[in-house]
Parts: C-alpha cells; structure tokens; sequence
C-alpha cells in the first residue's frame, strides 16, 4: 500500500476519497461504494460517502442505516477489502437481515455491479484524453476496481 | 489424389449464388457490402428481410479445410460430395479468402505483431495468445482467418458459406441451428450483422484484433486451489451440453478436483445465470463453497485485465486503442452477475 499523508485523518479511506484529497493515485486496503441511488426489485437504496459516520456492530464499524418503508440509506457502504474479503457482503447481509430485506446478495451484487460501472464508464470517458492528471485518474480507477475485486464470500459478523 | 484448384476469380455474386441454391442453400435479399471494419453483407432492398440458409451438405469443419497455394480447400477425406467442395474452393477464391480475408488476417497478425514487447509478452502468458503470437507467420494467418469466420454447430467449428461473410455484433440477427442447417432471417435497415454468442469481448479482440461490445463475459483459462478442492477452467466453448434453454460447460470430476469445460462469468442479459451454472455444477460433483470459488474466479479474471490495462497504458497505436477497449469492454460484461439462478436438470 502506498502511504498517503491524509493530515492524520482517520476517516476511512479508498482509492477514491484519496484521490480525492490529494490528486494522487493509490492502492488502498479497502474500497467504499460510490455514492448512489438505486432501486432493485422494490427497494430504493441511497448510498453515501459519509466514511465517518458509522454505528458499532460487534466489533465492526458499519455504515448508518435509516429505512423508510422501502427506502433505505446508508451512510456509507464497503464493497471491497482486501484484508477481510469476506467483510464486505457480510456487513451488507447483516445490515439487510436487520432491515428484514430478503434477497440481500442479489441487492448487493447490483450494488456492486453499478459501482463497477460507474469505474468502466470514467474509463471509457478518459479513454481520449492523455494529461497527468488523466493518467492519475485511471490509475486510482484500476485501483478502486481491484479493490473491490477483493469481495470474496461473507462471514457473520 | 485431390483435384487441383479450381479458377474462379472470374465468377460473379449471383452465379455463386446460383450454385449455392444448386446446393440446397437459400440466400434472399442479400448483396455484398461493406461495413465498418471489414467487408460484410447488405441488404438489396432494406424494406425485406433477409434470408441466409446454409443446408448440412454445405457446413465444412474447420479441421477439414487446408490450404493449397493462394486457395483454400476441403480434404477429399472429409466425406463431403465432389460438388460441394468444388463449391467451397470457388467460393473462397472469388468471395472469402481469395477476395479479401488472406489480406484481412495479413494486416491483424502484422499489427498483433507489431505490439510492445511486454505486452504480447503478457498476452502470451495470461491470455492464451501463444497460437496467435507465435509460430510460422503463414499458419498463424490461416488460423486468424478460419477462426474469425467460423461458427459452433452441433459443437463443431464451422465454416458455413456466404452467412460467414456477414460481420459479427451483438445487436444483428440470431444465428439459428438445427440440425439441419444454419440460418439467419429478418430485417435490417444497412448491413447484415450476425449476433454471435460464442464470443466475448476479449475472444473477438483474439479473432479479429477489433474490439466490440459483447453482452457475455468467459473466464480466463485457470487452475485454483480452494482448500482441499480444486477447479481447472479451460476455454473451449464448443464443448458444451444443453440443460433446457442453457448451454453450460461439459465437466469432468473426481477426488476433489472438477476441470470445466469454460465457465460464463457475465451477461448482460442473464446476470443470474454465471454464478447459477457454477453453484449448479459444484454441487452435483459433491463440492461445496461455490460462491467464494466464483468470486475467487471473478476476481482473478479481474486483475489480469487491469494488470493488461495498465501494461497498455505507456503505449499508442491503434491495436492497443482497441485492446484496451477489449479489456474494458470484457470487465463490463463481467459486472453482469448479478445473483443467481437454478439450471434445470441434466435430461
């Protein structure tokens, strides 16, 4: 992992949110969802990138979650680790289980289906282009995506 | 001994034609064109639809096509008729290879030749591109040709005349078998293109050395140890078996260990059935854990092309434009799994 200085923030951090904050491109343990609003098979789901904002479950930080009927929020939400590769579904599935959402891996396999797109699409759209900073872009983009390649299986929490 | 070539750069589109219906072959509404990227079919009057209706008799194996000279064959050996191969051998000549598919396969071994030398390295490595990268220059042509032209019937690679000249796109017509013929229909408003879906992204880059979109996504060619299981994934699409409307690789298992055929893993139209095909076929052959192996086998397909992306990026030309693009465009499908699905049984 390449060291960023974040000013000692301890807000979780992926390849993006660095990016973001420094304009440099780098390999981060975890990824975090892109920030979306997406409706699948009768749930409405937003997700945010409040990385700071989380609720204890166990002994794991997870995203807040509010639900209104079958509107749901989450302030944030992991879609790739590659120290814990099994953490990310698992959250999602507890999350969901306590929000009694049924089909909780089809939700969270679309969830990481548009975020993956989302990468592609930045890529195609760079795709003319050749600058620094275009490079950099691309490069976090490859990092962003091997990262979330790291969602391997699940695991209670 | 075999009859030498015949001469037939003299012969016209509609005596060719005559000759295929001789043949039992239908061909309606079709004239050569030309599209986008290489020669290809077109309508003669847009407001009908096509018809191209290649019968049995006129379906050649690829494994039984040689070439003599500048022309291309079918082995006496073969068991087609006389009439047949001499159909095939003229054909070629005035309208396939002959015409303008030697020059074609020429130009995208040159360019696949002409690229960086790390990364026809990693293509060779990683990608299975040893038969298009190395060897006799010649064969590696007639290979490109033979593959970029044929077709899977009745699990065999075919060539099937006057519908391989037609270029391939996931949007154009369905290429309909029975086990009688081979045939596409319908109406297109420009050119006549062939959906093909044996093919991904990556696999029309290896054929042609363009990139284009396709809806399904193939694993590399892969070997993973899971615990005490392991999984061998090759990359033969023509050996497959039907399970009512799927088509899924053929398997061979025992003691712990499964070798598949292929395995689908994306598409965009049926994103629940790449991880169902998998789930399915691990636990007939007793081994559990099939979702953490599909996403290990996602994941791994994943990294190879980002590795490739990245390789790609210090270079320009117009073969790594579309490489890269291939390698997105088969990310994309990839992003197409989307829960899953039972297979019906083994009938």
């Amino acid at each position: 992992m390449q060291d960023v200085a974040l000013g000692g923030s301890e807000v979780p951090r992926d390849p993006v949110s660095v990016f973001c904050l420094t304009g440099l491109a780098s390999e981060q343990e975890r990824a975090y969802s892109l920030p979306i609003k997406i409706s699948f098979r009768g749930t409405n789901f937003e997700i945010g990138r409040r990385l700071n904002v989380h609720t204890q479950r166990g002994q794991f930080p997870t995203p807040e979650m509010t639900i209104e009927g079958a509107n749901i929020s989450l302030s944030y939400l992991m879609v790739g680790n590659a120290g814990s590769p099994r953490l990310s579904r698992g959250i999602f599935q507890a999350l969901m289980r306590e929000a009694r959402v049924a089909n909780a891996d089809g939700h969270f396999d679309y969830i990481l289906h548009a975020n993956r797109q989302k990468c592609l699409s930045l890529l195609e759209a760079l795709e003319p282009h050749d600058s620094e900073v275009i490079v950099t872009l691309r490069q976090m983009l490859y990092f962003q995506l091997e990262t979330m390649a790291f969602c391997i299986g699940t695991r209670e929490l | 001994m075999q009859a030498p070539m015949p001469e037939c750069a003299d012969w016209n589109w509609s005596e060719m034609l005559d000759a295929f219906r001789s043949l039992g072959g239908v061909a309606e509404n079709v004239v050569p064109g030309r599209g986008v990227t290489h020669r290809g079919l077109s309508p003669a009057d847009p407001s009908q639809p096509v018809l191209l209706r290649v019968p049995q008799n006129l379906l050649f194996r690829s494994a039984d096509v040689e070439f003599v000279g500048d022309g291309m064959r079918i082995r006496d050996s073969a068991g087609a008729s006389e009439a047949a191969r001499d159909f095939f051998a003229r054909y070629e000549s005035a309208f396939s290879w002959g015409a303008e598919g030697k020059s074609e396969s020429l130009e995208v071994i040159r360019a696949l030749d002409a690229l960086p030398p790390e990364i026809r390295a990693a293509l060779m490595e990683e990608f299975d591109f040893g038969d298009v990268l190395e060897g006799d220059f010649t064969t590696r042509c007639q290979n490109r040709f033979l593959r970029s032209r044929e077709l899977l019937w009745a699990n065999t690679p075919c060539i099937a005349p006057v519908i391989e000249l037609a270029n391939l796109d996931a949007s154009g017509l369905a290429c309909e078998q029975t086990e009688s013929c081979v045939e596409i229909a319908g109406h297109v408003s420009d050119e006549v293109l062939v959906s093909c879906a044996d093919h991904d992204a990556f696999s029309m880059f290896r054929k042609s050395g363009c990139s284009s979109r396709e809806p399904v996504a193939f694993s590399l060619p892969m070997q993973l140890k899971l615990g005490d299981r392991e999984i061998v994934i090759r990359r033969n699409r023509h050996e497959a078996i039907k399970r009512g409307p799927d088509r899924v690789p053929i398997t061979i298992s025992a003691g712990g260990k499964i070798e598949l055929s292929y395995l689908m893993i994306g598409h965009a139209k049926f994103p629940r059935l790449s991880r169902g095909i998998l789930r399915t076929l691990l636990r007939e052959a007793g081994m559990q854990g099939a979702d953490e192996a599909f996403d290990c086998i996602l994941r791994l397909n994943t990294m190879k092309f980002i590795k490739l992306l990245r390789a790609c990026e210090p270079h320009r030309s117009e073969t790594i434009s579309h490489l890269r693009r291939a390698a997105r465009f088969q990310l994309e499908a990839m992003t197409c799994c989307i829960g899953s699905r039972e297979l019906e049984p083994v009938s």
